[in-house]
This record gives structure tokens, C-alpha cells and sequence, in this order.
């Protein structure tokens, strides 16, 4: 059982280090910043609470997104959550603000296309582009690695086709 | 495009500084919704179990001043006291189920599913079930205590109207849950389905 401080501090270490894959998952899943604002604090909150139940069987960063993705699909699909937001917008305080660097279009286009998979192929296509193996994909999904193959496969053809658009 | 280039893109950004952020503000953020979560489930709780706590003291109170008077007017309070702390209790299980249900799956995504459909499917089944645990029992306590207590006095045609009242808005509640049950719950639980059948069949493609 960890207390307090030391689960704070795990906590400080897990975003420091982590921040990055948290903000694809953020942006991947949501697109107005009051939203993506909203989903970093709910990936957040599930990650702190995580922290106890973290054994360390798996890599941090496993853990990490599969915490986070669990978190990022839960949130959408939440039934009415935007009516919910938009009344509590005003009263909650925000934490996420855009950075200073402007944002390629290129990667903007990707996200775009990546927000517009369901919650299961988004969570598949993030993991594809951050470089999981087969065998962590299917541990985080709870499927078997054959599946995941068969999966990324379609949906490799599927985005590349979709990339014609962008190439002209 | 050739999916290597996508991912020469996707490799591009310079995620960390997407967003900018005060740490400090997020520790706090965090703990202060933690601490307002766990706030708002004790305060549910215990506002029903307080409440179910309050109508069995005041009806048991009521019964035993009562039953000094004579034993059989002191009964229909007493029975009204069992049926109210029968719903606790039955509120009381319902809680202690739905905890252990989030115990019984793992950590993966398709737990997570499993876990909510599991959930929902408790939440149809309780709500279901209201005419048996919560309507009939909360009802007949109120009758009871109509009969014996508020209204001892009254003719047949005022603990009528009382009774015909009591089915008219029991009639409007148990709606209310079995509409909740067809129009929130069951199409929640149909979605999720189809996504954890899209999740583990490979053929499964939209």
C-alpha cells in the first residue's frame, strides 16, 4: 500500500516522463481544447488512482496506456457527456493550454483522421504508431495477437487509402 | 502515400509541446476531484440510509409508545419499520454488488467493457426489480403508517383516496425506472456489446 506522498510522486514521474504519449492519446480522442482539456484531467485522475494497483509486472509505460486509453474510451463513450461539460465548463478550472509551437498540418491531418475511427480502432492505430509489439497490443485489449494482426492490417490499408486525399 | 511515410509524420511531432501545463495545478486538480468523488458517493449513501434509518426509528418510536397502549395498534408501526429497513438493506446490497463487480475483471480494455456491461446489466436487473424491493415495501409502510399513525382517525373513503394516490405516483416511479432501464440502459449495454464483438472477432469489420 503506498501513501499519499510517495503515490504524488509516482504521479509527478508518470507525467513528467510520460507527458507526450498522454497528449497523443488527448489529441486523439478529442479536438476542441475545452474537450482535450477535460480528457487529460479524466486520463489523469484514473492514472493516480491507478498507482496503488500498479505491481510493476508490466513496463510503466504499458500501464501508462493502458490506464489511459481505458480512460480516453470510457470517456467517449460516455452517454451525453457533452451537455454534462458544457454546463460544468465555466466552473472547472483548466489545466491544458495550447502550447507555443505551431502545429504541422500534416500531423493535424492524421489526428483528424484518427478521431474519426471508433474508440477501438483509434485505440489500435495509436499503438501501431507508437510502436508496440503485437503481443503488448493484445495484453492492453485483452485479445489474442492473431486478432490484433488481422486488425492492423485493415486498418493500415484503410488510413493509407485515406492518405491519397492528402498526397494531392 | 505509403503507410511509411504516415508514420514518418506521426514520428514528426514534437509531442511535448502540444500542450502547455502547470504540474502543480494538475496535482492539485487531481486530488481535489479524487476527494469531491469519494464526497458525493458518502453523501448519496448516507442520505438514503439515513433517511431509511430515520422512517424505522420514528415508526418503531411510534409503534412502542403505542403498543403501551395496547399491543395490537402498536403492530401495523412495527411492520412498517421491518418493510422500510428491508429497503436499506436491499439499497445496502445493491452498493455492496456493484463494488464487487468492479473487483472482478482485469485491467485490459476488453475488462473494462466487460466490467461496465457487467454493471449495467446489475442496473437493469435492479431497476427491474423496484416493484418487488423498493415499491410494494416503501407502499405498504406508508398504508401502514396512514392507517395507524397519521391518519388513524380518517374514514374508508380517506385512506382510499390515500391508497389511490400512493398507486398513482408508485405507478409514475416504477415508469420512470423501467423507462430509464429501456431507453438508457439497454441501448448503453447494445453498444457496448457490439463493440467488444467488434473488439474480439477478427471478421467484425465496418
Amino acid at each position: 500500500m503506498k501513501s499519499q506522498a510517495e503515490q504524488n510522486k509516482v504521479f509527478k514521474e508518470w507525467i513528467n516522463s510520460y507527458k507526450g504519449l498522454l497528449f497523443k492519446i488527448t489529441k486523439s480522442y478529442a479536438r476542441t481544447l475545452h474537450d482535450q482539456d477535460d480528457l487529460f484531467q479524466e486520463i489523469s485522475l484514473k492514472l493516480w488512482k491507478s498507482i496503488p494497483k500498479f505491481k510493476g509486472n508490466s513496463s510503466a509505460s504499458t500501464w501508462i496506456y493502458r490506464v489511459s486509453l481505458n480512460a480516453a474510451n470510457t470517456w467517449a463513450l460516455k452517454e451525453s457527456k457533452r451537455t454534462t461539460r458544457s454546463e460544468t465548463l465555466n466552473e472547472a478550472t483548466h489545466i491544458l493550454a495550447q502550447g507555443s509551437e505551431k502545429p504541422n498540418p500534416r500531423v493535424e491531418w492524421l489526428y483528424e483522421q484518427i478521431n474519426k475511427l471508433d474508440p477501438i480502432d483509434r485505440s489500435l492505430t495509436l499503438m501501431m504508431f507508437d510502436g508496440f509489439s503485437y503481443a503488448d497490443i493484445a495484453a492492453i485489449l485483452g485479445i489474442s495477437e492473431s486478432n490484433v494482426g488481422v486488425k492492423l492490417y485493415r486498418i493500415k490499408k484503410q488510413i493509407t487509402k485515406l492518405s491519397e486525399n492528402l498526397s494531392q | 502515400m505509403k503507410f511509411e511515410d504516415l508514420q514518418c509524420i506521426w514520428d514528426s511531432q514534437n509531442e511535448e509541446t502540444v500542450f502547455a501545463f502547470d504540474q502543480a495545478t494538475l496535482n492539485r486538480e487531481v486530488q481535489s476531484k479524487h476527494a469531491k468523488l469519494r464526497r458525493k458517493l458518502l453523501i448519496r449513501d448516507s442520505i438514503e440510509i439515513t433517511a431509511g434509518f430515520l422512517c424505522v426509528a420514528v415508526f418503531t418510536t411510534a409503534g412502542i409508545y403505542r403498543a403501551t397502549q395496547s399491543l395490537l395498534s402498536g403492530i401495523p408501526l412495527f411492520l412498517a419499520a421491518t418493510l422500510i429497513l428491508f429497503v436499506c438493506l436491499c439499497f445496502f446490497r445493491g452498493r455492496k454488488e456493484q463494488k464487487l463487480i468492479e473487483t472482478q475483471f482485469d485491467d485490459s480494455l476488453i475488462g473494462e467493457i466487460d466490467k461496465v456491461i457487467a454493471q449495467l446489466n446489475y442496473q437493469a436487473k435492479f431497476l427491474k426489480s423496484v416493484l418487488w424491493w423498493y415499491l410494494l415495501p416503501c407502499g405498504a409502510a406508508a398504508m401502514l403508517a396512514n392507517f395507524s399513525l397519521y391518519n388513524k382517525n380518517g374514514s374508508i373513503k380517506d385512506h382510499l383516496e390515500y391508497f389511490v394516490l400512493l398507486v398513482v405516483l408508485y405507478s409514475f416511479i416504477y415508469w420512470l425506472n423501467q423507462r430509464a432501464v429501456t431507453k438508457k440502459i439497454l441501448p448503453k449495454k447494445q453498444s457496448l456489446e457490439s463493440l467488444r464483438s467488434k473488439l474480439t472477432d477478427p471478421n467484425n469489420y465496418q
